[in-house]
């Protein structure tokens, strides 16, 4: 039999933010794993530690307990081989350089000549669909699309994980929908895996192939749920199908368990 | 014609006819009053095309000694300027990046920074004597507050999104520093840094008028104590000149280095 090998693996992740009688434990107990060229989601209410997770899983931030592995590599910094979008495009993208100029920026840490990171960046930008797009500075461009310059940069080095803190957020639901679509259309390209942290339960589904679900502070996984939807996927028949329908519903029940706590 | 063209050429009207008019009502006024210490912008005029203006395009239609003196002036102001904004981004770049230093040298600064640097001339010139380096030295202490003060807050009001992106991407530190900080932090700078030239023009002419040693300021004090006025105010006219001269070239870099803040600034009013 041969199984795709482990690309993130999370053992016993637990981290507190602060010491003393102010101290928030963020993350209690959190692991999962992900197979290579799959892709997962994080849900879970507001509140969860599900941007701890994904802050330690890029390095970012190092757990007080708990080891990370990516790549069969442990996280001790920003592991290599990643490309990671933010939830905030305006903020994400440096307003002093054209979209292909940002873009291309991950390259120049790795010493790539001129002419090779434009080559790139362009791919990149075709990829996304704003090929036509490069001279114009992020704030020119629509929130949609800045986020696919966003995407475009995480993608320019061609990593092998790809890391998205609750992307589509902050853009409207028909943008959403488009910027779902566009990428399920990446990863099936390029065989990339994908952990997404969402707080949108049809999102978390429509785009996986395992849910995990997080409780509120201090966050333990409440479920793993697989995903049994085939690709490729749409937005109308992808959102009809039984197990889409089942395993969203198992996810709402989770989550909303978890919010009667809060008033209980 | 652009509306941006065409605005630009309403201003520079406007701005002709509000001086001719309070040109001509001076020369109306002195001419009448005849008051020793205000000349007519004609005798002044006259003035300058008699010492400081010849036809020579090599010299740059000035005559030597007006542009030994001004030469030396610009030289000070500048030369002191950009040790100040060296000097001023170094340490602000340090105060506004870490906690500790920021701490220790808030009382200092605020110290340093309270006397006005005129006072500290004489100072320096107990030290330093009469030569460049004291006007130097004297000039750039004086000017690098406003950079030094205008980059930490850059650094501390810097978005910390860009750093985190910086550090998914592995930069090193030093290219983090030049590609990302440095280019975040420029507008802000560069507000520093063109107050800080006007305070480089001042502290220059008056350090020249205490020190004696040549330049605009020598000039303006050696017309002063022998009643010429009509050259004091000649004096006064060149350096007006000399300051607007120096605040359009910080202007004009700063428009085109920072073309994509003026252009995201108005696209967002």
């Amino acid at each position: 039999m041969n199984r795709s090998p482990i690309i993130v693996d999370v053992r016993h992740l637990s981290h507190t933010y602060g010491t003393g009688p102010g101290k928030v434990q963020a993350v209690l107990d959190v692991s999962f794993a992900l197979e290579s060229g799959k892709s997962l989601a994080i849900v879970g209410p507001s509140g969860a530690g599900k941007t701890t997770v994904l802050r330690c899983l890029t390095g970012l931030l190092r757990p007080q307990e708990g080891e990370l592995f990516v790549a069969g590599e442990r996280v001790t910094g920003v592991p290599e081989g990643i490309g990671v979008v933010f939830q905030d495009y305006s903020r994400s993208l440096y307003p002093w350089l054209s979209s292909v100029r940002n873009v291309g920026f991950p390259l120049r840490a790795k010493g790539t000549s001129r002419s090779e990171m434009r080559r790139r960046a362009m791919n990149a930008l075709d990829m996304v669909g704003l090929a036509d797009m490069g001279a114009k500075y992020p704030w020119q461009l629509s929130g949609g699309m800045q986020q696919r310059v966003a995407i475009a940069r995480a993608l320019v080095t061609e990593p092998s994980l790809l890391v998205m803190d609750e992307p589509f957020a902050s853009v409207d639901a028909q943008t959403r929908a488009e910027l779902e679509d566009l990428t399920l259309r990446i990863k099936q390209d390029t065989r990339m895996s994908m952990i997404t942290v969402t707080h949108d339960i049809d999102e978390s589904v429509y785009l996986s192939d395992r849910v995990v679900v997080l409780s509120k502070r201090p966050s333990v996984v409440l479920a793993e749920l697989p995903v049994e939807l085939p690709y490729p996927r749409d937005q109308i028949s992808s959102k009809a199908h039984p197990s889409f329908l089942a395993v969203r519903q198992l996810v709402h029940q989770h989550i909303s368990a978890e919010k009667m706590k809060e008033v209980s | 014609m652009s509306e941006r063209t065409r605005s630009t050429w309403q201003g520079l009207a406007g701005a002709a006819v509000l001086l001719a008019f309070l040109g001509g009502t001076w020369q109306t006024y002195a001419a009448k009053a005849d008051h020793f210490f205000l000349p007519t912008p004609e005798q002044i005029g006259a003035r300058l095309a008699d010492e400081w203006l010849t036809v020579d395009v090599a010299h740059l239609f000035l005559t030597s000694s007006a542009l030994t003196a001004i030469g030396q002036t610009f030289a000070t102001a500048v030369v002191a300027w950009l040790i100040a904004a060296l000097l001023g981004i170094c340490l602000g770049v340090l105060t506004g990046s870490v906690r500790l230093l920021d701490e220790i040298t808030q009382a200092p600064f605020l110290l340093l920074r309270s006397i006005p640097g005129v006072a500290l001339i004489p100072i320096f010139i107990a030290i330093l004597g009469l030569g460049s380096d004291m006007r130097i030295a004297v000039v750039a202490i004086g000017c690098v507050w406003p950079v030094l003060l205008n980059t930490a807050a850059g650094i501390r009001q810097l978005e910390p999104l860009y750093l985190d992106v910086s550090r998914v991407m592995r930069q090193g530190h030093a290219a983090r520093i030049l590609t990302v900080l440095l280019p975040a932090i420029m507008p802000k700078v560069f507000a520093g840094l063109r107050v800080s030239l006007a305070f480089a023009l001042v502290m220059t002419v008056a350090t020249e008028m205490l020190a004696g040693s040549g330049g605009l300021g020598a000039l303006a004090i050696r017309y002063r104590s022998t009643f010429d006025v009509s050259g004091l105010w000649a004096t006064l006219a060149v350096l007006a000149a000399c300051g607007l001269l120096l605040n359009a070239v910080v202007v004009l870099s700063e428009n085109s280095l920072l073309k994509w803040h003026k252009k995201w600034r108005s696209a967002s009013e």
